[in-house]
């Protein structure tokens, strides 16, 4: 097995490869996959001076779509449907306001309530047209995408066998069927765990409120309440898509699961401050129960 | 040859050979011990059933603890990245399956019973429900209550002592933020 790790999008990243692929060959695999996620930092990210992102905040216009950009948008504007705004890309000048902002101040200023979707932003898949300028934040989903764009790539070098961990957002194909066990992280004690996920083929991904975090915010704030989910303190999504998988785990501290299974296809596991559980039916794992 | 035959009906009108009744009465006994332990082995397969169901019902962990013993077993074996991921296994000892029971309890209005069914999955619980028994005002509304509050709680397992592949927790945040909180956090102090 090949592992390489590597530092990206403001995280810690680990690829390990089960095929047999040579070393050489794995050289260029990890330097196109570092081209493309610096690329994909550039336009997406609202930390990196002079980002896409950045400059769709700062003037009103029209701008090309990004090439990856629909397949980001348009989840975006269907979770942004589904969860009546709460779940939303505009929370970006919100998160930034609270003090998450480019350069990590932490200074609590004013914050407001997001700008309405229909009212700044449209788009189609050639272009966006921005009606008021706004700092979008894609932190929600926008690493799951890449997680997923990282495993697009690693199949088309016909590497068929592989883990991509994004740290926390993760995506395992085996073509030896073999499951991968994966520790569900006590957000409380990074030492322990709570239960185990069996995946195969599938994506999991992780959100909790305990590493982001600063005076009374997480990274993820609620625009109805202009607060930080306090009640749910971590959530973890098994979908089929790791993009899918991302931005559900963010939504489940918003909303109800159900009201997105009517939607999207996932299996969810939350944990609440107290300790209790809930899970979907067909989660599976083992999680470890309170006698 | 009269003779005999005359002996042998003397002999049953005078009075029955000991052995002949001791016979009787021990094939008699031997066919009822026969009959009894007939029915009663298929009573002892019912109640076998009975007693796995409790057993079932009551000590899941127990069988938690089993597994968990087996994969401590096998982590020492697994060390290095070499070794191939086990493919999932299921647990034998208890079927799949929902499980109900009703417990009965005193409460100062009386007896009162409640229902709990289980399901489970590859040995572990997989959802508890409660269910309402009874028309008492506070049996039912202390029910409620219980049931509302009846929920699944977690505990933390150290990671070493589990044998896992990736632990999947929130983001690992990048060296800026943290050391942005940690200025902030002093000066805080200052």
């Amino acid at each position: 097995m090949a592992t390489f790790k590597f530092d990206a999008i403001g995280t810690k990243w680990q690829i390990d490869i089960y095929s047999d692929f040579s070393g050489d060959k794995l050289m260029v695999v990890k330097e196109k996959l570092l081209d493309r996620f610096e690329e994909y930092d550039a336009i997406y990210s609202r930390f990196k001076k002079g980002s896409f992102i950045r400059r769709l905040s700062e003037k009103r216009g029209k701008y090309p779509m990004p090439y990856d950009g629909k397949v980001l948008f348009d989840l975006y504007s269907d979770l942004y449907k589904i969860t009546r705004g709460r779940f939303t890309p505009f929370i970006g000048q919100v998160l930034s306001d609270a003090g998450y902002d480019e350069g990590y101040s932490f200074v609590n200023n004013e914050i407001g309530k997001p700008l309405n979707w229909a009212d700044a932003l449209e788009y189609t898949s050639s272009y966006l047209i921005v009606h008021e300028p706004s700092l979008l934040d894609f932190g929600a989903a926008g690493k799951g995408y890449l997680v997923d764009i990282a495993s697009d790539m690693l199949v088309n070098f016909g590497i068929d066998s592989f883990c991509v961990d994004g740290s926390g957002d993760i995506r395992y194909e085996n073509k030896n069927n073999k499951f991968l066990r994966i520790g569900l992280e006590n957000p409380e004690d990074k030492t322990q765990i709570i239960g185990v996920a069996n995946i195969l083929n599938k994506s999991i991904c992780a959100s909790a409120g305990n590493r982001r975090k600063w005076g009374k915010y997480h990274h993820i704030i609620d625009p109805s309440t202009l607060e930080s989910p306090k009640d749910i303190i971590a959530v973890w999504v098994i979908a089929d898509k790791t993009i899918l998988a991302d931005a559900i785990s963010t939504c489940l501290f918003l909303v109800e699961p159900d009201l997105l299974l009517t939607k999207f296809k996932f299996e969810y596991t939350i944990l609440y401050k107290d300790f209790s559980l809930r899970q979907s039916e067909g989660f599976g794992g083992e999680m470890f129960l309170k006698a | 040859m009269e003779e005999n035959q005359n002996t042998t009906e003397s002999q049953v009108k005078n009075g029955m050979n000991p052995a002949i009744p001791i016979a009787i009465i021990g094939i008699v006994v031997i066919v009822a011990v026969g009959i009894f332990m007939f029915q009663g082995q298929q009573g002892a397969n019912n109640q076998m059933d009975a007693t796995e169901n409790a057993q079932q019902v009551i000590t899941p962990k127990e069988k938690k603890n089993k597994k968990d013993a087996m994969m401590k077993e096998s982590s020492n074996e697994s060390m290095t990245n070499e070794t191939e991921t086990p493919a999932m296994t299921q647990s034998d000892d208890y079927k799949d399956g929902e499980y109900s029971a009703v417990g009965d309890y005193m409460s100062p209005g009386g007896a009162e019973e409640i229902g709990v069914t289980l399901t489970l999955k590859n040995g572990v619980i997989e959802s508890a429900e409660v269910e309402t028994i009874g028309d008492r005002p506070n049996t039912v509304k202390f029910q409620e209550v219980f049931k509302d509050n009846f929920k699944q709680y977690v505990i933390g397992k150290n990671i070493d002592e589990v044998m896992l592949d990736k632990v999947a927790g929130s983001s690992l945040s990048p060296k800026g933020f943290n050391d942005a909180i940690e200025k902030i956090k002093s000066e805080a102090q200052a």
